[in-house]
């Protein structure tokens, strides 16, 4: 009988979810929170980061957006992947600058036996979502530089600028980089994109983001406090935060107001927010 | 439900099994069900196996599964990926076995057509070999399997993989 009830209580317990809470909330976007996915999907799900199955189910779940993780290949392509190891994810080896788009294309994510899941290139992406505008995405630039440094930065930044402009996107896109010249020059041609450094700490963050004018800062939730987000809004500078990987860190991430969360844990935030 | 939660109670409702069964095991048991956490199967797979021949300490099984990683596609519609894995296994010992086996499984994932944007299923067959421990009686019980389980995917790409499972014999 003992084990009976033990087993109905676990049913019970496993069967029950987190659920919407009220959170009074205070930002920069009309007091609600954009809820976006990391990647599409997030770090552990079953669908592998950045790939356009993760992205698609995270927007079909009702999401606002998603981040994408954006790198370049040797021939300028533009693509949706991660680590800087190609050999972190997929069944190639390498740095993605190192290869062609038609090398790379051909490559498969091996996290899951047996789902092959393709790489894809944001124009591959963006193609494939219906109804494109009425989502946004987050774009963090992953700056793994080749030899020459200066070249391959405004090559990025042309590449950039014309995805984003084949696509209509320039206000449903967010752009992410840790690097400021990246940030400054990319301004310097397209003073109208919304531009959000990723900084090392929040006080950098803050000092960049108010210097260059820029519209937020992308922080990890550990990095940053409720406080600092209220300075950062008194200033008109958005927050937007990730590392999101649990219900909890979801809700402690809610509670600081942020403008935009980027979580791992997609339908426990919708939860949590709908 | 996602299928973790089926596989959760799937195992709760073995646990039950083996507080209903009889205390005498005499009954030689031949038919096997149990959940596999990875193996052969991707991630969790449901596996009926059955013994068709028995040797001594040798026995010898067919295994037939059922995994599904998502059950709900990327555009949130039920149309489960397919993973049934076949394999023919061997174990030899008296309760504590020594399990060695290959076999194929067959996939059907639902992807994105890169060219068309709509949803396709790809096929595919990947070899398998088994090879690890058992913990089965000779009656009726529980059965638990640690494995080490070596996937050729797609007949291409080797993967070191390992599975974990606990069933029931009848």
């Amino acid at each position: 009988m003992l084990k009976i009830t033990t087993l109905i209580i676990t049913s019970i317990c496993l069967l029950a979810s987190c659920t919407k809470q009220d959170f009074e909330i205070r930002n920069l976007n009309g007091n609600n929170i954009k809820a976006f996915g990391h990647g599409g999907m997030g770090h552990d799900h079953t669908y592998p980061m950045n790939s356009l199955e993760s992205v698609l189910k995270c927007l079909n779940l009702g999401m606002d957006g998603t981040e994408i993780d954006v790198q370049m290949t040797k021939d300028s392509v533009l693509i949706a992947y991660h680590g800087e190891e190609l050999s972190y994810r997929t069944n190639l080896e390498g740095l993605v600058h190192e290869f062609n788009w038609s090398e790379i294309e051909k490559g498969l994510y091996m996290e899951s036996p047996f789902l092959g899941y393709k790489i894809s290139s944001l124009e591959q992406m963006f193609s494939q979502i219906e109804n494109l505008n009425d989502y946004e995405f987050s774009l963090d630039v992953k700056i793994y530089p080749a030899a020459d440094v200066d070249g391959y930065i405004n090559t990025y930044i042309s590449a950039l600028i014309n995805l984003v402009e084949k696509f209509d996107l320039s206000s449903h896109v967010y752009i992410e980089s840790q690097h400021p010249e990246f940030l400054a020059r990319l301004q310097s041609q397209k003073p109208d994109y919304k531009l959000f450094t990723y900084p090392s700490s929040f006080e950098t963050g803050l000092q960049t983001a108010v210097e260059m004018g820029l519209y937020g800062i992308s922080i990890a939730n550990e990095d940053v406090s409720k406080e600092q987000v209220e300075t950062a809004h008194k200033q008109q500078i958005r927050v937007m935060i990730w590392q999101l990987r649990s219900i909890a860190s979801n809700k402690e991430a809610i509670l600081k107001n942020p403008d935009i969360m980027q979580t791992d844990k997609v339908n426990d935030l919708l939860r949590l927010l709908n | 439900m996602p299928f973790y939660k089926v596989v959760l109670l799937f195992i709760g409702m073995l646990f039950s099994l083996n507080s209903f069964g009889q205390p005498s095991n005499e009954k030689i048991a031949i038919n096997q069900i149990f959940t596999e956490i990875a193996g052969i199967g991707g991630r969790f797979s449901l596996n009926y196996e059955r013994e068709f021949l028995k040797n001594n300490n040798f026995r010898f099984l067919l295994r037939l599964g059922l995994g599904a990683v998502h059950l709900k596609d990327f555009t949130n519609t039920f149309n489960p990926d397919l993973v049934i894995p076949f394999a023919l296994v061997a174990a030899y010992g008296k309760k504590h076995h020594l399990e060695w086996g290959f076999g194929q499984t067959f996939t059907n994932i639902v992807k994105v057509d890169l060219e068309y944007g709509d949803k396709q299923r790809q096929s595919g067959l990947s070899t398998q070999f088994t090879l690890g421990y058992r913990f089965q009686k000779q009656g009726r019980g529980l059965v638990y399997r640690l494995v080490y389980t070596p996937i050729i995917e797609y007949n291409k790409y080797f993967r070191h993989w390992a599975g974990l499972s606990i069933g029931y014999a009848f």
